[in-house]
């Protein structure tokens, strides 16, 4: 590790009411990585990519982008220093096309550059046919498939995917995570939450597990799928107790 | 110094009869907006029928404007209950532009039939005449029963919501309407049901109002905006916030009154709630959060 | 995109053609009618400049109009300005006016908005009626004749035209793409990037510069200003419902309610003075249930307008 990650947390808290949702939290995620974050229902996953997008601030630590620290932060400076997320509820604007939403991503350059690779990311989820339709009119997986074009349309260096295959038909699911290596080859890093553990193996080099808004393990799949506290956080005392 | 102290006294005695009045309305207001997430524009003009209503009942059978209010209450409980069915129901859950514009346009029909039908003079019904002399304060006798009448009539409200099982539904659906749909609450029962019973409550008010104070078609104007104020300032949604919300609008007002000139009276309401939306969006009883 | 901007150059062309010949051939009657046509084409596009885009319900937006008629009047009366820098003026104190009420209010989201703008356009009549030292209170200012009906209308249209046009910039844009993201999603929209409140504060000061010129052009139109008929909150109805029945966040659907409910008070209205108020409020209700979408819209929807942000 000489090099440093694009993106640290560093001790970061999160209470709401009395709920501790983020305890402690610090993990690292290296540049042009695809990192999982798993973890039970409830173990604080969204609610750290919540703080991380600048959402809400955290209660104390620091979360440092490309060496600028971006707690804090509100959202939308986040998104342009090149940190952006998809929704775990999907949230695409519903009256407007499916190239305006994209385009309101957009990173700047001239107006016809910019439609042009809309098009070209639309086209790459299978979405082009649909381009100039309201994105109210689709079903839950072409929005799902919307958002997850729409997140790469600023060329970001850093994305947080929030379930991005739930809804999604199997084929289309494949692409998608092809789409995701190909990207990490063009020098995006991912964080990636998602239940499938199977594709999370595969995906992923590193693994972070979050528990009761704890990180109770962190390294690569194989070494965490043999954690004793993963397994535990997973299957619960009673399963380990019968496997004895 | 001491000399002005009972005019004081006699300021803020008088401001907390009419902020009682204030809090029956806007009760009844914020009760709407709890359940149904509408801002009621038309509930003045809801106010301003109640009124009429105990006017004709006085006028035509000489029934005293403190007995004619279970007719008031039941007569705009029943109207509220047709505008919720027909009209209101149809804005739910659609952007507030929708139904602040509908209740809006309600208001000027009501408005509009009452002009008709009344004309625009200026009516009160003095049934009620004459003060109480307490200590070196002067209660006027029509006022003081508005008063205790608005009380008993919020207070009955507020047993109702906290111990009955139908009170327990509509807090239910204010506090969160899917929650309660899931617990097997017929939210949209609910929402006619808290409509109903906040035009009811404007009706009763209207009643209050014809007692001790003149009033004719376009009164209910007036009486929207202080009661939008009163629920911002006891937090929206809130329904004892109302309360205490409308008894300190009726105080400052009335020391503004004093203090200052009548003209700017009106704008104490609005200038209340722009703070309070500024510095306090929650109200007087809301949690910080 | 060069070919595709001649249609609107020619028809802003065509529309400045006949405000001028308008202006010029008219009888009195009709320069005052169309006086009245062009004042709600500008409110009411002025409205949906930020509200139709951004869905932050302005329910007080009148006090732009009203700010704008007293600064003219008041620069006129008392600094003795002539009545194109009064207008001028009138346009500033509006574009000032939404700076800082904004700044403040546009946190707010939703009813709350709504109401504060309501309560800050109430506040300011009765401040406009409290202070006679400056505003004559409730007597009102009496203005002297700066600009005649012909000129004033003429103003007016042109201003209309301007707000039109500003409209049809605002949705081909980036800016316009983010006013309509945020009133989508405006937490989605942040979290791709949009500075909101950078740009419902700039989509509010747009949108209050016609108003406070429809103000000036107003003050000059009838010659004399009093708080009850320059902060009315009905204007601000008016606005909504014109832009309402035409269809919110489109560039032509302001213009075809105004021209809708402009004629038809000309018409119908007059014919019934007792009801008209009545008549009006079923008109609302009416719009709300039927055609909560607006004309251009369902127009639009039914494949009978082509779906683009250009009308």
């Amino acid at each position: 590790m000489t090099e440093p990650g694009i993106l640290q947390v560093r001790h970061v808290f999160k209470a709401f009411g009395g709920l501790q949702a983020l305890s402690d939290v610090s993990f690292s995620v290296p540049r042009r990585g695809i990192v999982g974050l798993i973890g039970p229902n409830g173990s604080g996953k969204t609610t750290l990519f919540n703080a991380v997008s600048g959402l809400f601030p955290p209660d104390r630590g620091e979360i440092v982008l490309d060496g600028r620290p971006i707690a804090g932060r509100p959202a939308w400076t986040v998104a342009r220093r090149g940190l952006v997320r998809t929704f775990q509820v999907i949230r695409v604007f519903g009256q407007m096309t499916a190239l305006e939403n994209m385009l309101v991503a957009a990173p700047g350059l001239d107006a016809r550059a910019e439609k042009e690779r809309a098009l070209a990311l639309l086209d790459r989820v299978g979405l082009s046919r649909h381009a100039r339709e309201y994105a109210a009119d689709f079903s839950y997986g072409m929005t799902k498939l919307l958002e997850f074009a729409r997140v790469l349309m600023p060329g970001p260096s850093l994305v947080l995917l929030d379930e991005p295959a739930a809804g999604v038909n199997p084929r289309m699911r494949e692409t998608l995570w092809s789409i995701v290596r190909e990207s990490r080859e063009a020098g995006t890093t991912f964080v990636i939450i998602e239940h499938d553990m199977n594709v999370m193996m595969t995906l992923c080099e590193r693994l972070t597990v979050l528990n009761y808004g704890e990180v109770i393990a962190e390294g690569p799949p194989e070494e965490v799928r043999r954690n004793k506290d993963v397994v535990e956080a997973y299957f619960g005392k009673t399963a380990e107790r019968a496997e004895r | 110094m001491l000399e002005s102290l009972p005019v004081y006294l006699q300021v803020i005695v008088g401001g907390l009869l009419l902020g009682a009045l204030y809090a029956l309305l806007a009760s009844g207001l914020n009760l709407i907006f709890g359940v149904l997430r509408v801002i009621n524009i038309c509930h003045g003009e809801l106010m301003m029928l109640g009124a009429y209503a105990a006017f004709g009942l006085f006028a035509l059978w000489n029934v005293h404007p403190l007995l004619s209010i279970p007719v008031t209450f039941v007569l705009l409980f029943l109207l509220g209950i047709a505008i919720e069915k027909t009209l209101v129901e149809r804005v739910a859950g659609a952007p507030e532009l929708s139904s602040l514009l509908l209740t809006f346009g309600i208001g000027i029909i009501l408005t509009s039939v009452a002009m008709n039908a009344f004309k625009a003079d200026f009516r009160s019904v003095p049934a009620l005449t004459g003060s109480i002399l307490l200590w070196e304060i002067a209660l006027p006798r029509a006022r003081l029963a508005s008063f205790a009448t608005a009380l008993v009539i919020t207070g009955g409200a507020y047993l109702f919501l906290k111990r009955t099982r139908a009170g327990k539904a509509i807090r239910a659906a204010s506090q969160n309407a899917l929650v309660a749909e899931t617990c097997g609450i017929d939210v949209a029962r609910v929402r006619l049901f808290a409509y109903g019973l906040g035009a009811g409550m404007a009706g009763a008010a209207g009643n209050l109002i014809a007692l001790s104070y003149s009033f004719n078609p376009e009164v209910g104007h007036v009486f929207n905006l202080k009661a939008f104020a009163i629920i911002v300032l006891g937090g929206m949604g809130n329904f004892a916030g109302a309360f205490w919300g409308g008894l300190l609008l009726g105080v400052v007002e009335g020391l503004t009154g004093y203090i200052a000139t009548a003209q700017v009276v009106d704008a104490v309401a609005y200038i209340l709630m722009l703070l309070f939306l500024l510095f306090r969006p929650s109200g007087l009883m809301g949690s910080a959060k | 995109m060069k070919e595709s901007l001649l249609p609107a150059a020619l028809a802003v062309l065509a529309g400045l053609a006949a405000l001028l010949a308008y202006a010029a051939l008219a009888s009195p009657y009709l320069i005052a009618a169309g006086f009245t046509i062009v004042l709600f084409v500008t409110l009411s596009a002025s409205w949906n400049l930020v509200s139709g885009y951004t869905g932050y319900v302005s329910f007080g937006h009148v006090v732009f109009f009203g700010i704008g008629a007293y600064t003219a009047s008041l620069l006129a009366v008392k600094g003795g300005l002539g009545w194109p820098a009064a207008t001028l003026g009138a346009a500033s104190a509006a574009a000032v006016l939404a700076l800082v009420l904004g700044s403040i209010t546009l946190r707010l989201k939703g009813a709350y908005f709504a109401i504060a703008m309501l309560g800050a356009s109430e506040a300011v009549r009765v401040a406009a009626s409290t202070w006679e030292s400056l505003t004559g209170g409730g007597s009102g200012i009496t203005l002297p004749n700066l600009l005649s009906p012909r000129g004033a209308f003429l103003l007016l249209g042109i201003t209309a035209l301007g707000t039109i046009v500003l409209t049809y910039a605002v949705a081909q844009s980036r800016f316009g793409l983010h006013l309509l993201a945020i009133r989508e999603d405006e937490t989605g929209a942040e979290a791709m990037g949009v500075a909101a409140t950078r740009a419902k504060t700039a989509a509010f000061v747009l949108s209050a510069v016609p108003a406070g010129i429809a103000g000036a052009a107003n003050a000059w139109h009838i010659n004399y200003i009093d708080p009850e008929s320059t902060f009315p909150i009905l204007l601000t109805i008016q606005m909504i419902v014109m832009t309402m029945l035409g269809g919110g966040g489109t560039v032509l659907g302001p213009v075809v309610g105004a021209l809708l409910l402009g004629l038809a008070g000309e018409f119908l209205w007059a014919r019934f003075p007792f009801i008209h108020l009545g008549l009006y409020g079923l008109l609302i209700v009416g719009i709300v249930i039927f055609i909560p979408e607006g004309l251009l819209p369902r127009l639009m929807a039914r494949g009978i307008l082509p779906r683009t942000r250009r009308l």
